[in-house]
């Protein structure tokens, strides 16, 4: 087994990476905290744009701001936007993190702000160098999975390999999540028949129907054009390649945003929006938003697949790319950590890719680059949401 | 001119192509069932082609599981797509709209 010798944190479980987050709590201090974030590669800028606060976003910041990769946040606000950035930084403390916030009109606007901005980031940077290192195994790691731009590979190739790759890590005690209820259209019985117990069974039915439900509202089928130039005809077909992601182990409950998941084992995350007066429209409006939501249910890091190809990388956690078409994978394997078009060309097994898959994870997880995080992608989304907590979880 | 493609469960009547595979050319099926027949049209990489006739109403079975149901007679060794395929779930969104 690997040695994993990450980042110990005041509170929480240790991280695999050690950063520092600037994070902007509406649009209007995006720039300035780019800008701050930009002295330093450890430094990753996020935030939501909305000027109206939202509890959903809220929540999601805060769990971002104290997730186990992320050692030291400064916070970026304008002086005037909805969101609370004092109780923001008062859940950060919390935590045992260093906090500040950063007001850009009590400081005098952009330059002195930036000025100012990099100066707090700079402290905190050698703060982190300060941190103690935690041992930690593979049944330390929490590990999200998604899948985008998919087309038929997915199906047999990329995401059976990742199921594999999740049965080993269950097996060994770790935790793994898997997003995309709305990709279980269909599903509900399939779904429900690996439920740990009556009750998660329940849960996934519940979740299941929701997320058709919400389909129908919003007339969102995840089902793209590129889909269907890849070979995937129908939202089933789809739904079932995409559910092989999470191997074959049973689910041990749903979770929902920004919900840490109580206990080891294979979970479900549901991102789907609550009924509520206020319709945001999309669930997953990118893959981005869907990246991130695992890593705000505290994914160390995530294993993404696709078929037609994707570049992407995010904030605060790596991510893995599972390639499962060999054409694909020729054209952009300098974007790609595994190329799992092998089980296509026949050069390689399901299982064998499975294993490959489960080693990077510790090797990442160890220190290793993925190819998103040398390519410097940092790709996040936070939009408006209405959901609530998960009562079980 | 032999050309591959898979069978992912015994219970399925289509494969999915592991190459473009051309009209005339004989595919060889891997998988659970081995198998060989002939490409009745051109199947893109990816794409899936029935391994035995499918009549109108009748599911199409990949993963083991029923993922849509053929709008028209399908032959063996045919394109099988969304021109003559359409999904359970869309069509019972459209009989709870009406």
């Amino acid at each position: 087994m690997t040695r994993i010798l990450g980042y110990a944190r005041p509170s929480g479980p240790p991280g695999i990476r050690n950063l520092v987050v600037a994070m902007h709590t509406v649009e209007c201090s995006s720039y300035v905290s780019q800008q701050i974030a930009a002295v330093d590669p450890r430094v990753h800028s996020l935030g939501f744009p909305g000027c109206y606060s939202n509890a959903y976003a809220a929540r999601l910041m805060a769990a971002l701001a104290t997730h186990a990769n992320v050692g030291a946040v400064l916070l970026v606000s304008l002086g005037c936007e909805g969101t609370d950035a004092s109780a923001l930084a008062d859940s950060i403390r919390q935590s045992g993190r260093p906090v500040e916030i950063l007001r850009i009109q009590e400081t005098g606007g952009t330059e002195p702000s930036i000025r100012k901005g990099r100066e707090l980031v700079g402290k905190m940077l050698g703060e982190l160098e300060r941190t103690p290192r935690a041992e930690m195994t593979v049944a330390d790691l929490i590990v999200g999975t998604e899948c985008g731009g998919s087309d038929a590979t997915s199906g047999i190739a990329a995401n059976p390999a990742v199921g594999r790759a999740f049965d080993l890590l269950v097996d060994a005690g770790g935790t793994a999540i898997i997003e995309e209820t709305l990709e279980m259209a269909g599903l509900g019985e399939i779904a429900a028949a690996r439920g740990i117990h009556p009750e998660v069974s329940r849960e996934l039915w519940r979740a299941i129907e929701k997320a058709e439900r919400f389909s129908l509202q919003v007339d969102q089928f995840s089902i793209a054009p590129g889909n269907h130039m890849g070979g995937l005809t129908t939202i089933e077909e789809k739904s079932m390649g995409a559910f092989a992601k999470c191997g074959t182990r049973p689910i041990s409950g749903v979770i929902k945003v920004a919900q840490r998941p109580p206990a080891k084992g294979l979970y479900v995350l549901d991102s789907v929006p609550d009924p509520s007066p206020f319709l945001f429209g999309y669930s997953n409006p990118n893959d981005s938003e869907g990246i991130l939501d695992l890593i705000s249910c505290g994914a160390h890091l995530v294993a993404f697949t696709t078929g037609r190809g994707s570049v992407i990388g995010s904030v605060i956690s790596p991510v893995l790319k599972v390639c499962g078409n060999p054409k694909t994978y020729a054209r952009m394997s300098g974007d790609m950590d595994v190329n799992a078009g092998r089980i296509i060309t026949g050069e390689a097994s399901v299982e064998e890719v499975g294993e490959e898959i489960f080693q990077l994870i510790q090797e990442v997880a160890a220190g290793r680059e993925t190819a998103a995080e040398r390519l410097g992608h940092r790709e996040y989304c936070i939009p408006y949401k209405s959901q609530d907590l998960c009562v079980n979880a | 001119m032999e050309s591959r493609a898979l069978l992912i469960d015994p219970g399925d009547n289509v494969a999915v192509a592991l190459e473009d595979i051309s009209a005339g050319a004989t595919v060889k099926v891997s998988g659970p069932r081995p198998s060989a027949l002939t490409a009745r049209e051109m199947i893109p990489f990816a794409h899936k082609m029935a391994t035995r006739r499918i009549g109108r109403g009748e599911a199409i079975t990949k993963f083991g599981v029923p993922i849509g149901f053929a709008t028209e007679d399908i032959s063996e060794g045919e394109w099988v797509h969304y021109h003559n395929v359409k999904s359970y779930f869309v069509a019972r969104r459209e009989e709870q709209s009406r």
